[in-house]
């Protein structure tokens, strides 16, 4: 395979025209890497979303009706960034780094290289190449999404429900070549790589040092589950961790809570468990807003004040559920992976609870993969529950909602269920290690600060050891 | 938490190691193995536009028979595991889509009922044979 030059370029330029599109959704314009990202994230996940709506009205027309529709944002915002040029002053100057910092910075790009390396060299999984390629090459040929399937092939007519996401960027990019090949789609899966190692840092940053953000991002992109293996052979899992960052760290960035309702409608468009955390993440946010917890704004008067000051962002998430649920319908699809919740099933996953528990924890636990993540993710969850901010503390919440819902799918599967697990579970929490990185490094803070106010002269001597004085 | 960062980067590390050896040392070039590309644009020369094809594999893994399906696509190619070849479902098939052409993966393949027959050599990575042929009337 030669070098995919002309895949790259193109590739950058759908993901400018993404990017175009969310600052329309998002009614502002892009700054730095982190609103450029957000915008990515809103835009593509819109896309994917509407590409039912639009299939329905258009039909065939409607792959070729959304580059449209996405070439069409790109030129207004070229033409508005090249107007108002001139009347925008100078870049603020990168801030000096500490050495430290310097090589944390040096170590992520290092990683984040290695990466790109690996996904252009790896060939597709399974996963890549059997569903989500091939769902992009179904989408290049018929133009819009379809009830149809391979020839005869009734079981897997149930991943005709897989949401579009991957799919569409990978039709897109063939289109815009003039033709399909399966070796020239890698350049998309380092885009989403860089995304999650953005947003984690932007989420970490927003609360700690800009060397415990630095770290948190370098090691999001060292997770075996996001950097190698399913990642670079061009599943969606990863990309639906890049939205999962995505949306933690608009959640905790106060200028990005615009962002918020496109980046969790969003994840319905990435991968079908995407739904499971729009719903998490919509319950997260209305036990934030309800206060629980919290003596002095809690309460039902001022949840409903919320409720009716966010009824927009409402609004828009509730759109996207529609957009998805009503696709499901319309394709009427019955997954024999999983069996319905019916009193045998249920019978069935009360019997299986032992089981699935035992295994999900010897996979959670398997050192070879997360090191230890997961049983510091869970000491950080109880700090955060017990110091963190009502943020912070519903942080920690909805990532263990989405593990347990995780864990609780597993009960309802009609395949063996260690087999599935040890497909699975992986993969599941790997769309999670985000959230977890971002919640250790948060706990990790508030214990820090907890530390510096007891022992204010040991804190100081670590900051002077630590640089405090270069400009963090 | 130091321990954390250090245990983090050296799964890291290890996992990077593992996924360049796999990589760059038993992994293809490209996502269709190129003797199976060319196996495939063989069976496609001979056929007419849009004509469907039959592929019989062994099971329980349709790996590469899937290959055959999404590298053919917009082509219908319909796909047979072994135990599903009798002749009454391959009449059924025929009729439904015009199917004058088959593949046969395995090792042997199984005969879907050739009336000529090429060798179109070995699957890669297995025993297996890649059979091409015009099915009897």
């Amino acid at each position: 395979m030669s070098f995919p030059a002309t895949a790259i370029a193109l590739t950058v330029l759908l993901a400018g025209g993404f990017a175009a599109v969310g600052e329309v959704m998002l009614r502002r314009r892009s700054e730095g890497v982190l609103g450029w990202n957000e915008s990515f994230l809103v835009g593509a996940g819109t896309c994917a979303a509407a590409l039912f709506p639009i299939s329905l009205v258009l039909g065939r027309r409607a792959l070729d009706a959304l580059m449209i529709l996405v070439g069409l944002c790109l030129a207004a915002r070229v033409v508005a960034r090249v107007r108002d040029r001139s009347s925008r002053g100078r870049r603020p100057a990168l801030p000096r780094l500490a050495w430290m910092d310097a090589l944390l910075v040096a170590a992520i790009v290092l990683t984040a290289a290695a990466f790109t390396i690996l996904s252009f060299r790896y060939t597709f999984s399974w996963d890549g190449f059997q569903i989500y390629a091939s769902k992009a090459k179904r989408l290049f040929h018929e133009g819009g999404l379809t009830q149809q399937w391979f020839a005869e092939d009734s079981y897997d007519r149930r991943l005709l429900e897989y949401p579009p996401l991957v799919a569409m960027y990978e039709a897109m990019l063939a289109r815009l070549r003039g033709s399909f090949d399966f070796d020239q789609f890698k350049p998309i899966f380092p885009l989403f790589y860089f995304s999650i190692v953005v947003s984690t840092f932007a989420a970490v940053r927003q609360r700690t040092s800009l060397r415990v953000a630095l770290v948190t991002a370098l090691l999001v992109g060292l997770l075996p589950e996001i950097a190698t293996a399913q990642a670079a052979g061009g599943s969606s899992d990863m990309p639906l961790a890049a939205f999962v960052a995505g949306t933690v760290a608009a959640c905790l960035r106060r200028e990005s809570r615009r962002a918020v309702p496109f980046l969790i409608g969003s994840l319905t468009a990435v991968k079908n468990e995407g739904t499971i955390l729009a719903i998490v993440a919509s319950g997260a946010i209305l036990w934030y807003w309800y206060g629980s917890g919290n003596r002095t704004s809690g309460g039902l008067r001022p949840f409903r004040k919320r409720v009716k000051a966010h009824a927009a962002g409402i609004a828009v998430v509730a759109a996207y559920l529609v957009s998805r649920l009503a696709f499901l319908r319309w394709l009427d699809v019955h997954d024999p992976t999983y069996g319905p919740i019916n009193a045998a099933n249920l019978e069935r996953a009360v019997e299986r609870l032992g089981l699935v528990v035992r295994v999900c924890f010897r996979l959670a636990l398997d050192p070879a993969v997360w090191g230890v993540l997961w049983p510091l993710a869970l000491i950080a969850s109880l700090v955060l529950s017990a110091r963190g901010a009502k943020s912070e503390r519903t942080l920690a919440g909805a990532l263990w909602s989405a593990i347990g819902a995780y864990t609780a799918i597993l009960l309802f599967t009609n395949w063996d269920v260690e087999l599935q697990a040890v497909q699975a579970y992986h993969r599941l929490l790997s769309q999670l290690a985000p959230a977890a990185l971002v919640a250790i490094a948060l706990s990790y803070w508030r214990m820090r600060r907890t530390f510096d106010v007891q022992f204010p002269a040991t804190s100081a001597t670590r900051a002077v050891m630590e640089g405090a004085r270069v400009g963090r | 938490m130091l321990i954390f960062v250090l245990v983090s980067g050296a799964v890291g590390v290890r996992a990077f190691v593992a996924g360049y050896r796999e990589a760059f040392l038993s992994s293809w070039l490209t996502s269709v193995p190129p003797r199976v590309a060319d196996q495939i644009a063989t069976v496609d020369r001979v056929m007419r536009p849009g004509e469907a094809l039959l592929v019989t594999y062994p099971g329980p893994n349709p790996w590469y028979a899937r290959m055959w399906q999404r590298v053919l696509y917009p082509r219908t190619v319909v796909l047979l595991s072994r135990n599903q070849t009798s002749a009454a479902n391959i009449a059924r098939l025929r009729a439904r889509y015009g199917i004058r052409f088959a593949v046969a993966i395995g090792s042997p393949p199984a005969d879907p009922g050739f009336a000529r027959v090429r060798d179109l050599g070995p699957l890669l990575g297995a025993d297996d044979r890649v059979l091409f042929g015009t099915l009897r009337p």
